[in-house]
């Protein structure tokens, strides 16, 4: 019943790179990280001073300067990212595509703007442009109309897990034939009120007096460090990519999401899959260095897979944890279908006990080709799990 | 192609909590907008807006110390529960989907004001928590035992009715076999002087379609509905409300706040759904209509009702007349004032009423319910963004 689905294009904006699907290979081989002190705003008198943050300039090329006068900044980055992605798979029509943009915090850089104005000046303050900003649709509607999108454009709210679901759902979609293509990833921005408030309420790296840094698994683990930008994918069924010339980067052979403290994604996506855990051979892991997160992903990695599960990868420390991140892991998990290869955790230095047999230490390891697994979890419920794999053994 | 059918509602609105408030409410043609008190309204152009009735706040059984917002949800979502009887186990496999916009904003708000005015002591730990559009399906799935997909959608106005629809995907698509949809909002400072900023408020309660309107009136609440496949429902013995036997979503990309002047998104929306529920222009007896009561919504949405429809015959009203705009809430309260339409054979009235605006070409049930049987509804909620969803309904 179900169709094939495809990844044929990708556009990452990100801290530690910017482009096409080729721009993410050297940065998983060089296990370069964008983390640093943030430099955009102050951080004086907070415990946190860590982001990876998009280099000064990075939107300059991707948005024009009529937009860029118009459009909030993570509008901006959602827009270049889109475009990136759909140059990346050289798609000339987007008529009746959907796009799927997820996010954590939206634009709430727009909605203290907004609510600054009225406390600054009253009523009188109050921008009436800037309001629709405030609405976390707003990235998805300003890019729907700069690309001339017409089919829905959907906007989902998830923490943690927010762009592995949007490419998640937007592989349903694909599947059930609904579209020829689909514009999914994840979006978010490291902004001044934001990051006060997750450092004021120790939801950031240091929490508990701990060195501050992103160490998924390690047993320093501090807590998360932000991280900002977009990354989309383009997907297509098998059939129209190959029908317009198209090389796919790598199949979405299954997606499934699942709410629950103690649920998993993993079992649904492996039966849609028609695989068992035996046939996953590397895994990239939503652990941000959180320890409750993380732990609550290797409860749910060892409920599916046993005793040996897989090696286990996370790209929090790399670009930060944000909503792009989740579909940045989709694109990542194309690549290591395709070369075999997969980036260790590069800040991992001693692994908790519980992760140690599972954990992939920093640099370069060689892995099965065939098929993995891109994993998100929130422990407050959601869980998603996308199963990944080249076309090569498919076709 | 799996029916999808509802088995379950639930509402809190400016009429009370639950159902038979929300549907006396409506069948006795009252209006719920009356003078606003829960925030500063100083100094705007309309100090009105339909909020849940302090009494019925004071009696919804969630716990006090959450968000407005999340006591709506819980209440509006464990009421559609019970009244589908779904047991623990058929729980644990449902779907939920929240549509949401402010999220707990309110008192996030609360809490920025008084810092912002030297008058806070609380770091707001609480309020922050809650403040994403997601906090929602959070606190319901984890109240509910909802283990199946989950997911939260943010797509402004048209956020409740687009729940729907995504819900009825999975279905569809065999994700779960039943879910829990719907949308939620709670009045906010930002929605509230947003409106009055745009100047889309009318001082006085709205007056859809008239030819003296004046804009809209704010309101708030959450509905939900237990939407089941239909093999799940009737192996169950479940009572079916109604069929959704189409429903559509298109993207305007035009104007972030304003519709297409011709309404083509609109038309689409409306034709997509007829389309895929098999139903023919003239199988329609009543469409609820987005109905906002500002100038340009209620004039583009006629031209593209009587574009599907053809002028005259068809019923059109606007629930918004008598509860004001939910927001991300509106497009469930109507699905269920919709449902219950059929059901009851009772088709809710336009109140306000009282010049139709000769550009308005329908029936409009200006201040009276009509008695009529409808054996086929659409529902319509438009957001900014451009944003279309139509739902379709059968008996």
């Amino acid at each position: 019943m179900a169709g094939r689905v495809v990844v044929t294009g990708v556009g990452v904006l990100s801290g530690v790179c910017t482009g096409g699907a080729a721009a993410i290979g050297p940065v998983l081989e060089s296990g370069r990280s964008a983390v640093g002190r943030v430099t955009a705003f102050s951080t004086d008198g907070l415990a946190s001073h860590l982001a990876a943050e998009l280099p000064p300039g990075s939107l300059a090329m991707l948005v024009e300067p009529a937009e860029a006068r118009r459009l909030s900044r993570v509008s901006q980055m959602t827009l270049a990212a889109c475009r990136l992605a759909v140059r990346d798979a050289d798609l000339a029509d987007l008529g009746d595509a959907h796009l799927i943009v997820g996010t954590e915090f939206g634009d709430l850089r727009s909605a203290e703007e907004f609510a600054a104005g009225y406390l600054e000046r009253g009523v009188g303050g109050l921008s009436p442009l800037a309001f629709p900003n405030t609405v976390m649709n707003t990235m998805a509607a300003t890019t729907a109309i700069a690309l001339g999108l017409r089919g829905p454009s959907i906007t989902v709210n998830a923490r943690r897990v927010a762009g592995e679901l949007a490419v998640a759902r937007g592989a349903a979609v694909i599947a059930r034939g609904r579209a020829t293509a689909v514009l999914a990833g994840g979006v978010d921005e490291v902004s001044p009120l934001m990051f006060a408030t997750l450092a004021r309420l120790g939801a950031i790296s240091p929490r508990g007096g701990g060195e501050e840094a992103c160490r998924p698994f390690d047993r320093a683990a501090s807590g998360p460090v932000r991280g900002e930008g977009a990354t989309f994918l383009v997907l297509e069924s098998l059939e129209a990519a190959l029908g317009r010339g198209a090389r796919p980067l790598g199949e979405i052979r299954a997606a499934a999401w699942r709410n629950g403290v103690r649920a998993t994604a993993i079992a649904p996506a492996l039966e849609a899959a028609g695989l068992g855990p035996r046939d996953i051979g590397w895994i990239y892991g939503g652990a941000s260095g959180d320890p409750a997160q993380d732990a609550a992903e290797l409860a749910s990695i060892r409920r599916a897979f046993g005793a040996t599960a897989p090696p286990l990868t996370s790209l929090a420390s790399v670009a930060g944890e944000h909503a792009g991140l989740g579909a940045f892991r989709v694109a990542a998990a194309t690549w290591t279908a395709r070369c075999g290869r997969l980036p260790g955790i590069a800040s991992l230095r001693e692994p908790l006990p519980a992760a140690r047999a599972l954990a992939a230490s920093p640099g370069l390891h060689w892995v099965p080709a065939g098929p993995g697994l891109v994993h998100g979890v929130c422990g407050r419920g959601d869980n998603v799990a996308l199963i990944v794999s080249s076309l090569g053994e498919a076709v | 192609m799996t029916r999808v059918v509802v088995t379950g509602l639930g509402a809190v609105s400016p009429f009370g909590a639950g159902v038979k408030a929300f549907w006396e409410g409506l069948a006795s043609a009252r209006c719920a907008i009356e003078p606003l008190t829960l925030i500063e309204t100083e100094g705007f152009r309309a100090r009105i807006a339909a909020v849940v009735p302090a009494a019925a706040v004071d009696g919804l059984p969630a716990s006090r110390r959450r968000s407005r917002a999340d006591r709506f949800g819980l209440a509006a979502a464990a009421e559609a529960v019970e009244d589908a009887g779904l047991s623990r186990a058929e729980l644990a496999r449902a779907a939920l989907v929240v549509g949401a916009v402010g999220g707990g904003m309110l008192e996030t708000e609360a809490w920025y004001w008084a810092r912002t005015r030297g008058e806070g002591e609380s770091d707001g730990r609480a309020a922050l928590a809650a403040v994403l559009p997601c906090s929602h399906a959070d606190v319901i799935g984890r109240r509910l035992g909802l283990g199946g997909p989950r997911e939260t959608v943010v797509m402004a106005c048209s956020s409740g009715a687009a729940a729907l629809a995504m819900a009825a995907d999975l279905i569809e698509t065999g994700a779960a076999p039943c879910a829990v949809a719907g949308g939620v909002e709670a009045i906010t400072r930002i929605c509230y002087m947003g409106f009055n900023a745009l100047k889309l408020l009318d001082p006085e309660p709205c007056r859809p379609f008239d030819r003296d309107r004046r804009g809209m009136s704010i309101g708030e609440g959450a509905a939900f509905l237990v939407l089941e496949s239909h093999p799940h429902a009737r192996a169950r013995g479940a009572r079916v409300y109604a069929e959704l036997a189409g429903h559509a979503m298109t993207t305007d990309a035009y104007h972030v706040t304003a519709p297409h002047p011709e309404g083509v998104g609109m038309i689409a929306a409306m034709r997509g759904a007829l389309d895929r529920a098999g139903l023919a222009p003239a199988d329609v007896g009543y469409a609820n209509a987005h109905g906002t009561a500002t100038p340009q919504n209620d004039r583009v949405e006629a031209l593209a009702l009587a574009r599907v429809f053809g002028e005259g015959r068809l019923l059109v009203s606007s629930n918004k007349s008598q509860i004001g705009h939910a927001m991300a809430a509106a497009g469930s309260l109507e699905a269920v004032a919709t449902v219950l339409a059929m059901a009851q054979g009772v088709v809710p009235a336009t109140v306000n009423l009282t010049t139709v605006d000769p550009e308005i070409p329908f029936d409009c049930v200006p201040g009276v319910p009509r008695a009529a049987p409808v054996d086929a509804a659409i529902s319509n909620s438009f957001g900014f963004g451009g944003q279309n969803v139509t739902l379709a309904f059968t008996r």
